[in-house]
């Protein structure tokens, strides 16, 4: 299908938070049943519409591989978004936002958007996590904050449309490159824009590689 | 439900007022009683010939003949209903009943729990005639009694890891077999004697590993990376697959289910799927050997890190060769992490074959299509690649290992990179249920997740084909360089 841009996302935070559920949520994959995952060839991927512009979405979830760390370090850089999810009713998951910050600034382009997300917001009684704290560390590290519930849908199609406004909005003031697809932008093949050049570093591995 | 024989040639004939496709299979419908539900199929399987009918043209030669059955399966149902179909699927017509839940129950329930239920029905009262009606308990009868030793003993033969962790399962069986004066010692009880005797002896682990793991202090503190890199590129893929084949081999597979691996980091479940911890650790310690021998050295010249980078590409080629496709991509990951990664001069300097060979390396693990490629390639049976000319001042490809290598032909070993199965298995767990209305145990669930295990459990299987020589200099040099960065952490 035609598109403007597309952007490639990646998920990340420690495991357990529901980042496969934030991801079938938004997918619309949640209640379908899976039928083969390794035929899933628009696995992941969704379109959603800026600015009267079709924008695909291209989101590699890192569950199930968070503990081989250079995997989603080797994501990183050919992503333009970057959803760091914790979860409210464990206090461990969010005391680890900084080791994956520092990991995810250490190793992206220094333009990624990176959104915050507090899941599990349905599991209030449960909460270890107040949301006041989760605003406060955004703030204070430049990030978007979101609390959602990838169980009942809560705030999930604003999380990954939000995160993509802010990746357009740069595109529009430039800050983005969007000729070298290791931002994790490419442009659509309808679109009258320049194509995207080959990178010019030796040690790429050719397009979006992981 | 009547079986239907039709004429060859027919075209898809009416019966029971649904559609008799050419298809094998066709879904029927759902067949719910107390405790179960099941899915009905209708198979259309060939008949050699036709079973005393009266359609005498039907049988001359040259025609074909099929036979239409309906088959069950179960879909959903209690715990002690899922055990008992086992005795049902045990050589019945759902033949991936069994060795589905001995890969998945683990995320349901305990080995102690399906022995109970398993063993119990010698309980019940051996005086109900009452043939089994469907519903009805099965009743213990001396057949009976075989199949429970039949399942005992496919249990003890395909998951013997499950008795390893839990002895006291060995002993109920033993038990078990005890009573049962009838028997001649039977395989099923060497079985339980040679896995006794294991435990007694807490088995041991490889030599190879006892010898070049390093103990405590005993770490040589320089130059540990170079002297990896001082050895043949080929030699060092061929320890680094050792290894992975080994920690693979031991892999168990209902470790990878996301039910227990996604639980791994709570508090609760810190000890679950040491398996996978395993093969994780010694993954992320190659991508950390990368990682120091290029990076420790600040004063190294450009031409220089980039020689260590062409090493690391040529030993990756080498995994690649064997496809040990574990190592091929930590070192990979490593190379393209992006404190590598921007090392321009660095790179600028490696040579354009080498740059060649990391690009079409790299292409594997695309991220095209879900990965496609690199699904693709676990079961690509392939001839050993043969190594582009280009590469000079190398050693000769494969000299020692291509013989090795076709000698095993067309069975080859292979090492698969865990990490994208740990998330389609992650996936489905978080897609699919554990339970259906009324509680009952989701089993489509569970054979979903087998369709993973099974691929994992068959390139297991090929891991015997591996002829492997460990070379204890260039494990110790790759531990003790393991152990330096472990100790940097």
């Amino acid at each position: 299908m035609a598109y403007a841009y597309l952007f490639k996302y990646i998920i990340i935070g420690d495991t357990g938070v529901g980042k496969s559920c934030l991801l079938l949520q938004f997918t619309d994959k949640r209640f379908q049943p899976v039928h083969d995952l390794t035929i899933g060839v628009e696995f992941g991927a969704r379109m959603i519409t800026i600015d009267g512009k079709q924008i695909k979405l291209q989101i590699w979830d890192t569950a199930g591989q968070e503990s081989f760390r250079s995997i989603t370090r080797s994501y990183y850089r050919g992503a333009a978004g970057a959803l760091l999810v914790y979860d409210i009713t464990r206090r461990d998951t969010f005391n680890h936002l900084t080791t994956w910050l520092e990991d995810a600034r250490q190793h992206s382009n220094s333009n990624m958007v990176i959104m915050l997300i507090a899941n599990k917001s349905d599991l209030e009684s449960r909460r270890e996590v107040k949301k006041e704290e989760g605003e406060a560390f955004a703030r204070e590290h430049g990030l978007i904050f979101m609390e959602t519930s990838a169980k009942t849908a809560s705030n999930v199609e604003e999380a990954f449309i939000n995160t993509a406004k802010e990746i357009y909005e740069k595109i529009q003031e430039g800050v983005f490159d969007i000729n070298n697809e290791a931002n994790g932008i490419k442009i659509g093949p309808q679109n009258p824009m320049p194509g995207p050049t080959g990178p010019h570093n030796a040690g790429q591995a050719g397009g979006s590689c992981c | 439900m009547s079986d239907e024989e039709q004429p060859p040639g027919t075209k898809p004939a009416r019966a029971m007022g649904k559609e008799i496709t050419m298809n094998a299979l066709q879904e029927w419908g759902e067949e719910v009683e107390d405790g179960a539900v099941y899915g009905v199929t209708l198979r259309r399987v060939r008949t050699e010939s036709p079973s005393g009918d009266l359609l005498t043209v039907a049988s001359s030669p040259g025609y074909v003949h099929y036979k239409t059955c309906k088959v069950r399966s179960l879909r959903a149902g209690t715990l002690e209903k899922l055990v008992e179909n086992l005795l049902v699927e045990y050589q019945g017509s759902d033949p991936g009943y069994v060795p589905t839940f001995l890969s998945t129950y683990r995320a349901f329930t305990s080995p102690e729990k399906v022995l109970e239920l398993l063993l119990d029905r010698r309980l019940e009262k051996p005086g109900d005639k009452e043939p089994a009606t469907p519903g009805s308990p099965i009743p213990d009868t001396p057949c009976v009694q075989r199949v429970v030793r039949g399942v005992l003993q496919t249990w003890l033969e395909r998951h013997p890891q499950d008795f390893r962790d839990s002895p006291q399962c060995l002993q109920i069986i033993s038990s078990y077999l005890s009573q049962d004066s009838r028997e001649n010692p039977s395989q099923l009880l060497r079985l339980v004697r040679s896995l006794e005797d294991e435990t007694d002896q807490d088995s041991s682990p490889k030599d190879w590993t006892s010898i070049t793991r390093p103990s405590e202090g005993d770490c040589d503190t320089s130059g540990n990376t170079t002297c990896l890199l001082s050895y043949p590129p080929q030699d060092v893929a061929e320890q680094l697959t050792l290894i992975d084949v080994d920690l693979f081999q031991k892999l168990q597979s209902c470790h990878c289910l996301g039910s227990i691996w996604s639980q791994r980091d709570k508090k609760e479940h810190r000890h679950v799927a040491p398996s996978v911890r395993a093969t994780v650790a010694q993954f992320n310690a190659v991508t950390a050997c990368v990682t120091a021998s290029v990076l420790s050295d600040i004063q190294m010249k450009p031409q220089m890190r980039a020689k260590v980078l062409e090493k690391w590409i040529s030993i990756a080629q080498y995994c690649r060769f064997l496809r040990n496709f574990s190592s091929l991509r930590a070192i990979l990951s490593a190379l393209q992490s992006n404190s590598i990664y921007r090392l321009k001069r660095t790179w600028a300097a490696v040579s354009r074959d080498n740059l060649n060979i990391f690009h079409k390396l790299s292409a594997i693990f695309s991220d095209e299509n879900n990965h496609e490629i690199s699904r693709e390639i676990l079961t690509k049976d392939e001839i050993p690649l043969r190594r582009t000319n280009s590469a000079r001042n190398e050693p000769r490809p494969l000299q020692r290992s291509a013989s090795q290598v076709r000698s095993t032909r067309p069975a080859q070993g292979t090492v698969p990179y865990l990490g994208t199965f740990l998330t389609d298995l992650v996936m489905l767990d978080t897609a699919l249920p554990d339970n259906v209305e009324g509680g009952l145990i989701n089993f489509e669930k569970r054979r979903k997740e087998y369709e993973v295990l099974a691929k994992i459990q068959k390139l297991q299987l090929t891991c015997r084909h591996y002829v492997l020589t460990p070379k204890p200099d260039i494990l110790q040099a790759f531990y003790t360089h393991r152990q330096l960065t472990e100790d940097q952490r």
